[in-house]
């Protein structure tokens, strides 16, 4: 794997945080869908689930992804973005 | 003297054969707008053809279509290996005062702020480059609707480069793009993982950036 | 817990119509949580709604 920034190295991942990240990527993604994501090939929905899992680099930077679309929504600057 | 662009073009994987396509129809627009195309694709991919390439040619634009970390962009897989192309401190004056736009994950990170030494400007991105692919679509990457949501931005940068628009027009010009396709899927009655897509296209927007020369154009 | 409640209704507000439907914001006793439905427990006052609430601080977006 190549290296990448410091935020996606892995480390411990609060389990309600996790949980509801795999539950966004089995309730938003279809089954035909793949995610080229960096270094490698694109990622099946499973793929994206074990990495999120694993709580590996890639796993790492699915994660963080999701949070900062949440925060963007949450913040208000996704509607405001939009709106201009 | 005609304008030169080098283009890499690796395709080893479907994230490289999308934008082996994508990029493939850059290459149509640049060359009906009489810019010289240097297009680096297998087996001519290297790291050495690349050098000799830029000395010899000296290219107003690179477009890299690429893997890439905050260090490095790489080119083709050779020999089950990706070989780097370019890297920080070891070879990044190569891109100096040159118009870059690398289409290749972290790259703006660090190798991006070298890369634009000397009036130079990289336009790159800061987290992952990243697009959703339809796998029902992947031999025939033209025809993805669901990629197309993402690389039809993308190649709007060099597009309206071509233009003669500057590297800070071309960046807006693709984010508004992006915007749009988002504003698009918020109406669609019945988009399968519509959401999905609007997080990376808003996660896309927000790691676009430029290093260096704002108003450098193709030039 | 008003004070939560009042942050995240002002927060709904700003969510797009789509994304409030389809996107899950939270995960209680492995059931997913929408925006829409989220907010139905959070006005209700009801004890998910506080759980919910409670996660959504866990992830800062309160």
């Amino acid at each position: 794997m190549k290296e990448t920034s410091e935020k996606n190295k892995p480390r411990k991942i609060d389990p309600e945080v996790k949980k509801l990240v795999l539950w966004r990527i089995e309730a938003s993604i279809p089954s035909n869908f793949k995610l080229s994501i960096g270094g490698g090939k694109a990622l099946t929905k499973e793929e994206l689930k074990e990495h999120v899992e694993a709580e590996d680099e890639t796993g790492m930077q699915i994660i963080n992804s999701q949070l900062s679309f949440i925060k963007a929504l949450s913040s208000g600057e996704f509607a405001k973005v939009l709106a201009q | 003297m005609s304008k030169t662009i080098l283009i890499t073009r690796p395709c080893y994987d479907d994230p490289t054969s999308y934008l082996f396509c994508y990029a493939g129809l850059i290459i149509k627009e640049a060359e009906e707008k009489m810019f010289s195309i240097l297009d680096l694709k297998k087996p001519r991919l290297t790291r050495e053809n690349f050098t000799k390439m830029i000395e010899k040619n000296n290219p107003v634009m690179i477009f890299f279509n690429a893997h890439g970390t905050e260090t490095a962009i790489y080119g083709d897989k050779i020999v089950e290996e990706e070989e780097i192309l370019v890297e920080e401190n070891v070879n990044h004056e190569l891109l100096n005062s040159r118009l870059v736009y690398a289409r290749a994950c972290w790259s703006a990170v660090s190798l991006g702020n070298k890369a634009c030494l000397n009036n130079g400007c990289f336009i790159g991105y800061s987290l992952p480059f990243s697009f959703w692919i339809d796998e029902r679509w992947s031999a025939k990457p033209l025809n993805d609707n669901t990629a197309k949501l993402f690389l039809e931005p993308s190649n709007l940068i060099i597009s309206s480069l071509l233009k003669g628009n500057t590297a800070e027009e071309s960046v807006i010009k693709s984010n508004e793009m992006s915007k749009k396709n988002i504003l698009k899927l918020l109406k669609e009655k019945e988009e399968p993982g519509a959401v999905a897509s609007m997080s990376l296209l808003w996660s896309n927007m927000q790691c676009l950036q430029i290093s260096g020369n704002k108003g450098m154009k193709a030039e | 817990m008003e004070d939560k409640k009042a942050k995240f209704i002002k927060i709904f507000a700003n969510i797009p119509e789509k994304v409030r439907g389809e996107d899950i914001i939270a995960v209680v006793d492995d059931k997913p949580f929408t925006w829409n439905t989220a907010m139905i427990e959070i006005k209700n006052d009801s004890e998910l709604g506080k759980r919910i609430l409670k996660l959504m601080e866990k992830l800062g977006v309160i």
